[in-house]
Parts: structure tokens; C-alpha cells; sequence
């Protein structure tokens, strides 16, 4: 009864709070906001990272391949392209106006069929790095490609190589007979009936076209298949359609900010001591053991009350996933919320003044946050950090939190973190009921 | 404009910040410790470390053949991982877990039989699980689909060479008189066609990654501290306002715009100690390196400090408590921290983001510090910026007059 009226009193206390309001549920959801937009579409349904702007420089590019290759890398949606000279691309990608610029060497066409090196350049922007790389690793993987098919042509077909300099034996200027668009240089070699040097080219050609078709199908078989799986992080395994980016970032900043919730409500006891409350209510017939439960139970209902009011919003704002059955999420909030409530007020029973207790808390909210996996997923933190993480309770909570939201499982799949999250609040629970009251019979609360 | 009642006023805040040991952990430490761990997590305060600390790339190959060894050759003595070899395997299930757990930073299963496999010209499975988050993981993944290209290349040639094409696919000239192996090694060693890739900028080096702890944590931590430091010390303003000191202030003759003064020159002040000391501490720790121009740099730490110690003012003249000016000073700090770039780099949201991020003084600010370290631009070709960081701060700081002036005459 006791314990009831002392818990009434302080949840009625903390409703009434409008900083409390504006940092424990207004906030997580505006960062869950900023967050999926940023990351995922969320509610304008523009998803992630937006087209990367690249420059191409090609100086003797026909105009139509030009507009090909333009066709070919803007219908990806992945690269909007500008066709520039080497100059204006080095300013557009030092002033940051396009991430890269591709730099194809003059004279490629014929360094092509001349059999001379060939370097492709790549300039990237400082302030684009992570765009600049997908172009790069692109490129790299084309030109990789290129580099085989080219070593496995000229091993087998060497004498085609000997054959195909701008400047041959036989007068067939490379130059000459493939300058102009597509359809002029078919013009000249369907008309090359009086020309015997463009028919022993036009031969030459269809027996290279021969050989790189029939090279193109065999490479097209692959005898060893790489398959490649990536680490799965929570919800990839998932078609990208189906994902939620929501229910990963909503559970983060809901139990960061439950922290700081939890611990203001811990704090209490030091504002109780502040102002004599708690040494009157010694005086009463209430026992300290009273007083630290009702504490307890106010800092975890307080949690509760916080994480559910967040799901519910989470689930009508973003949709966020609610479990696979009624009781999971329940079970999760509910041992997040006892664990919390037994590592904040431990501390605050801990701690000499509410001035230490609010600089500690927050520096073990920040810390235990960044290591406990609610700024950087877990699974992309290194082994280290990972190993440091398993010290705080919000790891486990974390990791609960990512089977039943993000993967949609069960308790049973929760079944360690909500071991560890249960322990830890029945041991915390036992140490704060001990600690107090030895603190309380030795006078220490004064 | 009594010069002495200002000054008093920010001598007093200094001196009270000095004092107050926990001031200086959030003043110093924290943001410190941020820099330092956030770099740490996001991977970019280094590389490789020696070749014993290089994360395993743990390699089940039950074959043991010399076609496994030719595939695994071009991975041999890379300085980012370390290859152990084990003639045992593993289930999909468990190497998948092994790379989650960053027990390996990857596995490969190579088959019974793979050797025997290749040489009969069979196809072959094997099966990578990789960490794309890890640069480790990333280049093992790149190496081996390299070297997978170079084992089916070579199959397709010396099939080629040895029958054409299947008889459905046939053409006229398909059949090669012979595969030269040692002409495709050496032009597969040296090709023709290369890559040659550059960041074009201040820092000409082709690993730059704004995660890195040089090139975008250390500035962003240090401009996210300020603004928090000084947007939470907007309580103090609230206090003077409840406890009476701002009316005993006026009393002894100070005017609304001494008061003004006094509060925004003490956050400015502790706005540009706290700068100066991060960046310091940054560059000295770290190696941050803050471009060409002392000029731009000092300019924008006191723009954004006068912007952030401005803000604080107007905050404390609406919060009706301390502890609602503490709860409003987090969101907003947390809000233009996370919209402008301070935790993540703006280019890898949409653009609407992009440009609502460019648009706030944290944007502003934390893109100033990337174009001065990258670029190695100076106050002119930042006019943009520092213009807008100007406005920001005119805003803020008129704002806060208009409602300080208005708490002093009520």
C-alpha cells in the first residue's frame, strides 16, 4: 500500500514534467524521423543515397557513342552524366560539382586497335569520398573484366593482334575508315566493293567480330560460381522492398533515450534527500526497503510507460513492426525497463550528490550508448567494441529489441538477451534493496 | 554600454565554468573520448597494424589441391588480413555466424574435389561469406572475385582452343589454334588497359574517407560539443532570471544591452576556449590537419560559437525552467547535429536532406571545415558559407537581444 501510494505520487510527478515530455518521447521520434529520411526513403518514399553526378571526359568519343554511353549510365538511375573537357572536369570535381570525373585517354579508339597502354583516369572529389568509391569500384570491375577478356583474346588469337595497327602493311589507316558516327563508317565499309584494303579490313573485322562473339559466349559460362553472402546485418536477408528502416532506428533511440528517462527518475532520490522528504519518510513507519522498491518500480513503470507510448507512435507513424505476437515486445520493454531502473538507481544510491549522479549518468548514457550498439548497429562495430558492449544492459536490450522488431521472432529467438536482461534486473533489484539499506541503518542518508 | 558590468559578466562565466570540475569533463574530455571512439568505430583511424593483428580470413578447404593454391595465391601477404588455411569444414549456417561475430573477417569454403573439378572442366561452387563493413573483408571479396575471373577465363580460353563453341552457339571462326597460357599470364600481370585513380584536392591521397577521425569526426564532435555545451548552459540564464539576479543587475545601472552583451560574450567566450582547445587537442592527438587558411578557420569557430552562444540566450529567455531550457537545449542540438552532417556526412543522404543539411549552421559549419581540410579552400571560395553562418548568427543573436530585452523591461 505503501509502496503504491509512493510510486502514484512520483509517476504523477513525472507526467507532469514537460521537459521530460519533450525529451523522452518528442525527441526520439524527431531523430527516428531525421534517421529514416536520411537513410531510407521513410515518408517521402525517396529512398537513400541520391543519383552520383559524374563527369566524363572522351575527346575523340563520336558524339553517339557519347550519347549511348550517356543513355546507358543515366537509365540506372545510379549516375546523371556531364560530357566535359579535361580542364572544366578537373574544376567541376575540385569545386565538388560532380563526385568523379571518368578521363578516357585521346586516341583511345585507335590505341584500342593499336595495341598501345591505355590508362583510364578517375578523379575523385574530397568532399564525395563515398561516392567517388562506388564510381571507382565500378570502373575497377569493368576494367577488370576488360583486362581478362583482352589477356584470354591474345592468347588465343595472336596473329589478329599483329593485324590490327592503324598503320599496316597493306595501307589500312584505322583512323581513316572508322572516323564519323556509327552509320557513316557502315556506309563506307558496305561500299568498299573498288576498295581492296577496306575489304581485307572488312574481312579482318568480321573475323575479329568471330572471335570476340565467340569469346564473349565462353566467358559467358562460368565453371567456378563464387557465391558471395554477405554478413546479413539484421532485416538484409529480407527483400529490400520489405525492410523497414524504422524498426531498426526506432528501438535505438527509444532505449537511449529511455536512459535518460530512467536515470532523471532515479535521480529523484537524491531531490528527496535535497529536500528532507526522504529523511521524513524514514521517520514514518515506512521501512527503507519501502522506499527503494518504490523507487525502482517508478523508474521502470517510468520506462515502460516511455517505450510503449514510443512503439505506439512508432507503429502509427512509420509502421513500425510490432512483434510476431502481442506478448514479445511486451516481455522486452518490460526487462529493458528493470534493467535500467536497477543500473540508474544503483548509481544514484551510489553517488554523494544529484549534481554527480547527472554528470555520471550521462557519461555512462553516452558510453554505454555508443558501445552498447544505439549509434552504430552492433553487428558493424568491431570485435573489440562488440566484446565491451556485453558489459551494458543495453546491448541486450538492443539485441532483443533487433530479433523481435527487426526479425520478427519470437521470444525463444530472444531467449539469451533476455536472460542476461532478467538476471541483471533480479541482481541489481537485490544489490539496491542491500545497499540502501545498509546506508539507511548506518545513517548515511542524511 | 558599461563596459565593466560586461566584463564582470564574463569573467564570472568563465571563472565559474573553470571551477566546476564536471563543466570541464563535458567542456574537454567527452568530446574527446567521442572523436576517439566514433573514429575507432567507423574504421577510419587506420589501417592494417601489423601483419599478427591483421583480422583472419579463415579459409575451409577440404581439397588442399594446387587449384586451390593458384586461387589463393594473389591473396597471399596482404597487409590487411591474414589467411589461415585449415583442411576442414564448416556449415553455411556457422560461417555465416563466424563473420557476424568477427571471429574472421571472412570465410571461404573450398570443396573436395575442387582441383579435380577444375582440371575436368566441371563447375565448381565455392561459397564466400564476407563483412561489407569491414575494408578487410571488402578487399578479400575484390581479390578473389579477381582471381575466380582469372581460373574462368583461362577454363573458357582453353576451351576455346580445345573445341570452339558448344555446336548450338557455333560460328565460323571460333576455334582457336592454341591457348598461349604464358601470353595471357603476362598480359593479365601487365595490361594494357589501367585505372589510375586520384582524389583530386588539398590531400591528393587516395584512401580519403570522411569517416575518418582526421577528416570529419574530429571537426564534427568538436562543433557538436560546443553548440551542446553552450545550448544546456542556457539554464544559467534561466536561473539568473528566477533567483532575481537579472532584476538586481538592472538595478545597479546595468542596461538591457549590458546584459545582452554579458551573457552572449561569456558563452562566446567559453564557445571559443572550448573550440580552441578541441581543435588543439585534436590536431596534436590526431594529426588533424585544418587546411591553408588560419583565417577561415578562425572565422568559422567564432561565427559558430557566436551562432551557438546566441541561440543559448534565446533559449534561456523562453525556457520557463532550467530543467525545460536542458530538455529544449538537447533536442535542438541533437536535431541540427544529426540534419547537418555532424554524425554522418551529408553526401550519403537524399538530396532534399543534402540541402535542408547545408541550409543549418551545423551544415554550414561542419562543410567549411571539409572544403578548408580537402579542398584547401580559404575565406573566398567559402564566402557562401561564411555568409550563411553569418546570418545564422545575426538571427540568433538579435533574436535573443529582442527577447532579453523584452525579460529585463517586464
Amino acid at each position: 500500500m505503501v509502496i503504491a501510494s509512493l510510486v502514484r505520487k512520483d509517476l504523477k510527478r513525472i507526467v507532469g514534467d514537460r521537459r521530460a515530455l519533450i525529451v523522452n518521447l518528442v525527441l526520439p521520434l524527431l531523430l527516428t524521423t531525421i534517421m529514416g529520411l536520411s537513410f531510407g526513403g521513410g515518408l517521402t518514399g525517396s529512398s537513400g543515397i541520391s543519383a552520383i553526378p559524374i563527369a566524363m571526359v572522351a575527346v575523340d568519343m563520336p558524339q553517339m557513342m557519347k550519347e549511348r554511353l550517356t543513355e546507358g549510365l543515366q537509365e540506372s538511375d545510379f549516375f546523371t552524366v556531364t560530357w566535359a573537357d579535361s580542364s572544366t572536369a578537373d574544376a567541376m570535381v575540385r569545386a565538388g560539382q560532380v563526385a568523379a570525373a571518368v578521363v578516357l585517354p585521346e586516341d583511345l579508339t585507335a590505341n584500342l586497335i593499336d595495341g598501345k597502354d591505355i590508362s583510364v583516369a578517375v578523379w575523385k572529389d574530397p568532399g564525395s569520398p563515398f561516392k567517388s568509391g562506388i564510381v571507382q569500384e565500378i570502373l575497377t570491375r569493368m576494367i577488370v573484366r576488360y583486362q581478362a577478356g583482352e589477356a584470354a583474346y591474345n592468347a588465343l588469337w595472336p596473329e589478329d593482334r599483329a593485324g590490327m595497327g592503324t598503320d599496316t602493311e597493306d595501307g589500312f589507316l584505322a583512323e581513316d575508315y572508322f572516323a564519323g558516327d556509327f552509320n557513316e563508317v557502315w556506309k563506307r565499309f558496305r561500299n568498299a566493293d573498288n576498295d581492296p584494303v577496306l575489304q581485307e579490313a572488312g574481312d579482318r573485322f568480321m573475323t575479329v567480330m568471330d572471335h570476340q562473339v565467340a569469346l564473349s559466349d565462353a566467358l559467358s559460362v562460368e565453371q567456378i560460381k563464387l557465391t558471395v553472402n554477405d554478413k546479413a546485418p539484421a532485416g538484409q536477408a529480407a527483400e529490400s522492398g520489405d525492410v523497414n528502416l524504422f524498426d531498426y532506428f526506432l528501438p535505438s533511440f527509444a532505449v537511449f533515450f529511455l536512459m535518460f528517462a530512467v536515470a532523471a527518475g532515479a535521480r529523484d532520490i537524491h531531490r528527496e534527500r535535497k529536500q528532507l522528504t526522504l529523511q521524513r519518510q524514514m521517520l514514518s513507519p515506512m521501512t527503507s526497503v519501502d522506499f527503494i522498491v518504490a523507487k525502482w518500480i517508478s523508474a521502470a513503470l517510468q520506462g515502460m510507460l516511455q517505450l510503449a507510448l514510443l512503439f505506439a507512435a512508432g507503429a502509427i507513424l512509420f509502421k513500425v513492426n510490432l512483434g510476431p505476437d502481442p506478448y514479445s515486445l511486451a516481455v522486452v520493454i518490460v526487462l529493458t525497463s528493470t534493467a535500467a531502473a536497477g543500473v540508474f538507481i544503483l548509481m544514484a544510491v551510489l553517488t554523494p550528490t544529484e549534481k554527480i549522479m547527472d554528470n555520471l549518468s550521462t557519461v555512462v548514457i553516452l558510453i554505454s550508448a555508443m558501445v552498447g550498439g544505439n549509434f552504430v548497429p552492433v553487428d558493424q562495430m568491431n570485435a573489440l567494441l562488440k566484446n565491451a558492449g556485453q558489459f551494458v544492459f543495453n546491448y541486450w536490450a538492443n539485441l532483443s529489441f533487433n530479433e523481435v522488431v527487426v526479425q520478427d521472432h519470437g521470444l525463444s529467438e530472444a531467449l539469451l538477451p533476455l536472460l542476461i536482461l532478467a538476471s541483471v534486473s533480479l541482481t541489481l533489484f537485490v544489490i539496491n534493496v542491500a545497499v540502501f539499506s545498509v546506508r539507511a541503518r548506518r545513517g548515511g542518508l542524511a | 554600454m558599461n563596459r565593466t558590468i560586461i566584463a564582470s559578466m564574463v569573467r564570472l562565466r568563465i571563472l565559474r565554468v573553470l571551477r566546476d570540475r564536471s563543466s570541464l569533463i563535458w567542456l574537454l574530455l567527452m568530446p574527446m573520448f567521442f572523436s576517439l571512439l566514433m573514429g575507432w568505430i567507423m574504421g577510419g583511424t587506420g589501417s592494417g597494424g601489423s601483419p599478427g593483428s591483421a583480422p583472419r580470413f579463415m579459409v575451409f578447404d577440404q581439397d588442399q589441391g594446387p587449384a586451390a593454391d593458384s586461387l589463393l595465391e594473389p591473396l597471399l601477404d596482404n597487409e590487411r588480413f591474414r589467411i589461415v588455411r585449415v583442411d576442414s569444414t564448416l556449415s553455411d549456417s556457422e560461417a555465416q555466424e563466424q563473420v557476424a561475430r568477427q571471429n574472421h573477417t571472412a570465410v571461404l569454403l573450398i570443396p573436395l574435389g575442387y582441383t579435380a573439378g577444375v582440371k575436368a572442366g566441371h563447375e565448381v561452387e565455392l561459397r564466400l561469406f564476407y563483412d561489407s563493413d569491414r575494408l578487410s573483408s571488402q578487399t578479400i571479396n575484390t581479390l578473389l572475385d579477381r582471381s575466380v575471373l582469372r581460373v574462368n577465363t583461362i577454363a573458357a580460353a582453353r576451351q576455346l582452343a580445345a573445341e570452339g563453341l558448344a555446336p548450338e552457339a557455333a560460328l565460323p571462326r571460333d576455334r582457336a589454334r592454341s591457348f598461349d597460357a604464358e601470353a595471357f599470364e603476362d598480359l593479365w600481370s601487365n595490361p594494357r588497359l589501367t585505372l589510375a585513380a586520384s582524389t583530386l584536392g588539398r590531400i591528393e591521397e587516395d584512401d580519403w574517407v570522411l569517416t575518418n577521425i582526421r577528416q570529419h569526426v574530429g571537426p564534427a564532435y568538436v562543433l557538436f560539443f560546443v553548440m551542446m555545451f553552450l545550448m544546456m548552459s542556457a539554464k544559467e540564464l534561466v536561473a539568473a532570471r528566477q533567483d532575481r539576479t537579472l532584476a538586481r543587475l538592472v538595478i545597479s545601472r546595468a542596461s538591457s544591452l549590458d546584459l545582452v552583451l554579458g551573457f552572449f560574450l561569456g558563452g562566446l567566450a567559453i564557445g571559443l576556449v572550448q573550440s580552441a582547445l578541441l581543435l588543439l587537442m585534436n590536431s596534436l592527438a590526431f594529426g588533424l590537419d585544418y587546411g591553408n587558411s588560419p583565417l577561415g578557420l578562425v572565422l568559422v569557430v567564432l561565427l559558430f560559437a557566436g551562432f551557438s552562444s546566441g541561440a543559448a540566450v534565446l533559449l534561456g529567455c523562453l525556457a520557463k525552467t532550467g530543467n525545460q531550457a536542458d530538455g529544449l537545449g538537447m533536442a535542438l542540438t541533437m536535431t541540427m547535429a544529426s540534419l547537418g552532417g555532424l554524425w554522418w556526412p551529408l553526401e550519403i543522404v537524399p538530396e532534399f536532406m543534402q540541402k535542408l543539411g547545408h541550409s543549418l549552421p551545423t551544415g554550414q559549419a561542419i562543410t567549411v571545415f571539409h572544403d578548408m581540410i580537402g579542398r584547401g579552400y580559404g575565406v573566398a571560395e567559402l564566402s557562401d558559407l561564411f555568409v550563411g553562418l553569418a546570418c545564422w548568427f545575426i538571427v540568433a543573436l538579435a533574436l535573443g537581444t529582442w527577447r532579453l530585452r523584452k525579460v529585463v523591461t517586464t
